[in-house]
């Protein structure tokens, strides 16, 4: 989730319809919302309204450092999981 | 965009969902029915609203059971997120492992120690003593928050924890008695127990307590990182 909101400020809706495309990741559409909360509350997302074409305004997420910080973190921490994963694997099918 | 018209379907979904939310916080309830309403309107709005029914319909069961999208909004008390254990591999949510090992680490070996300061047979105390600390060094490399040089680190600073000071206290004084000869003439001085120099003993025991302590606080501190950081992705 963090990641989907590395680049830009992304709305709410377009957010979930992403996350729910990504095979494995969401059962439930309406969970993202409460995780999105969460985020926020944590000081690793903050949100703000934009004006759309038409229509009340809309709700955008964007990262903040310490979420930046945290993704990155992360990202390390994740890597080195799966590389040791995939060496112990690698050894048992060879 | 504009403003879809009232469905009925929808109103009945944002009620069970108002109603399965009344345990959340006021201001979390509010956030979380504003962001389910505000994502039906733009999904409703992108279809064009041309669907009727059936669309709605797939649109509430894309978003799920109110009881589920509220039951993702509840924190367990006292932590900074839950950890799903299915999808982390990393073990049961909550910090109570580490907490117990780190606990167990430092203090295990108390209870039997001072079972036999009490009292106990001292080879059943010192079985309990060893039984208490080990059992935190088995959660220690257990545990997937740690990585080997800090389970070693939490191993070898210091066995037993803070046992080894209670050892060190427990020891008997050095006691020296001088047995009078029959005859009355001076005897022999015999002692029993050795005693450290207080030059020794006094730094020895700050570094025992001091030691286990800040080796338990920096896993702790450490586990605690690694939580929050994978918390990230989970969510």
């Amino acid at each position: 989730m963090l990641s989907l909101l590395a680049d830009r400020q992304v709305y709410g809706f377009d957010l979930v319809r992403q996350l729910a495309e990504v095979d494995g990741l969401v059962i439930s559409e309406g969970t993202i919302y409460p995780l999105l909360s969460r985020l926020r509350r944590d000081g690793w997302v903050s949100t703000s309204w934009m004006e759309s074409p038409a229509g009340p305004p809309r709700r955008y997420y964007t990262l903040t450092p310490a979420g930046r910080a945290a993704l990155h973190a992360f990202v390390l921490e994740w890597r080195r999981f799966r590389d040791a994963v995939d060496y112990v694997l690698a050894k048992e099918t060879r | 965009m504009t403003a879809s018209p009232p469905n009925p379907l929808v109103e009945d979904y944002l009620t069970r969902l108002a109603a399965a939310a009344s345990i959340l916080p006021a201001d979390q309830r509010a956030e979380l029915l504003a962001g389910i309403r505000e994502h039906i309107d733009a999904a409703r709005a992108a279809a064009g609203d041309t669907g009727g029914e059936a669309a709605v319909r797939s649109l509430l069961d894309r978003l799920g059971d109110p009881a589920e999208i509220v039951a993702a909004a509840i924190e367990p008390p006292g932590s900074h997120g839950s950890l799903r254990p299915a999808a982390s591999g990393l073990g049961p949510a909550g910090a109570g492992r580490e907490t117990a090992a780190v606990t167990l680490l430092a203090v295990g070996a108390l209870p039997g120690l001072l079972a036999a300061a009490a009292g106990l047979d001292v080879v059943l105390a010192i079985l309990l003593a060893l039984l208490g600390w080990t059992s935190g060094a088995v959660l220690l490399w257990t545990s997937a928050w740690w990585r080997p040089n800090e389970k070693l680190l939490g191993t070898l600073v210091v066995p037993g924890g803070l046992g080894l000071l209670v050892v060190m206290a427990l020891l008997p004084v050095q006691q020296c008695v001088i047995v009078d000869n029959l005859d009355g003439t001076a005897g022999v001085e015999t002692c029993t127990g050795s005693t450290l120099p207080p030059a020794v003993s006094i730094p020895l025991a700050a570094v025992l307590l001091i030691a286990p302590l800040a080796v338990a606080v920096v896993l702790l501190i450490r586990a605690q990182n690694r939580r929050h950081q994978a918390v990230a992705v989970i969510r």
